[in-house]
């Protein structure tokens, strides 16, 4: 049994990432570091740093701003890690304010279970083991929407 | 070459001694100190980062940004999401060019706490680091 705790969701233009990652340049330092204050170390940035080693400003973009089409197993990443910064903005939302200060997005990442089904993972999950958020994305060209709902369960 | 045409200008000077000036009314040794050329290079430092330069570089990052219009007047009571408009991801973009501005690193912890342009103007002048 499960008693929501939290509901957030964010959207985002794609356009956005691009313009912030072409003003600075592809391979520059200040777009890594751009990614590296919204991305995951271990499970996004490998992406993020493939992308950009491939030249390939679009999928670079997506993985800032969390819209994905990816076969990972090609690229040796054995989850189908995605970042998502409309996910991360939706999951802040669904925190208690207590718990929304000092959270880093880098902290949280998003994969998805064998089939198919978007999750969430964090430092947040390994100290509150009971807690999950659910997550849906969608997409329309430019436009980007996350809906994460939080929820405890509670005979676990 | 300038070395040596400097140190051969400042022998004469120091040699050559006009007769109107045979007594002088002050220690000819600080003149002599005045004329030898410094072997010691002296690197300028850069000025002071005072509060009104960091300022001035803050509120020029803010006039820069495509989203805060041309017309809209800045002061450091300006709330950077509800007078100036800027969402979550506006203000990575502005503690970004802070941080290449200032050449500090802004920790994510402490964004929460830049919500006016006064709050951005405090931060850098508390920060030691900041060029």
């Amino acid at each position: 049994m499960s008693r929501v705790l939290g509901l957030g969701t964010d959207i985002v233009k794609l356009a956005r990432f691009h313009k912030i990652v072409t003003r600075n340049g592809l391979a520059s330092r200040q777009t890594e570091a751009f990614a590296k204050k919204i991305l995951n170390v271990d499970k996004e940035m490998p992406l993020f740093n493939k992308h950009v080693k491939d030249d390939d400003i679009d999928k670079t973009v997506r993985v800032l701003a969390g819209r994905y089409v990816y076969n990972l197993r090609l690229i040796g990443i054995s989850a189908t890690n995605i970042s998502s910064w409309a996910m991360k903005e939706a999951v802040f939302k669904c925190l208690d304010d207590k718990d929304q200060y000092g959270q880093k997005f880098k902290d949280w990442f998003k994969y998805n279970e064998l089939n198919g089904r978007p999750k969430i993972g964090g430092l947040y999950l390994e100290k509150f083991p009971n807690e999950e958020f659910l997550l849906s994305i969608s997409h329309d060209e430019d436009i980007l929407i996350a809906s994460v709902i939080r929820q405890i369960t509670l005979d676990k | 070459m300038l070395r040596s045409r400097l140190l051969s200008t400042a022998r004469r000077s120091m040699v050559i001694t006009p007769k109107r000036m045979m007594f002088p009314a002050f220690p000819t040794t600080q003149l002599r100190l005045s004329l030898t050329p410094s072997l010691i290079r002296s690197y300028s430092h850069a000025p002071e980062l005072t509060r009104d330069i960091i300022k001035e570089r803050v509120l020029d990052i803010f006039e820069g940004f495509d989203k805060v219009a041309e017309d809209k007047s800045l002061e450091e009571t300006s709330d950077i999401s509800k007078d100036l408009g800027l969402d979550s991801l506006d203000i990575v973009d502005i503690v970004m060019a802070l941080e290449e501005e200032f050449s500090i690193e802004i920790p994510e912890k402490d964004v929460p706490g830049l919500k006016t342009i006064g709050d951005a103007i405090n931060y850098i002048e508390n920060t030691p680091d900041s060029a």
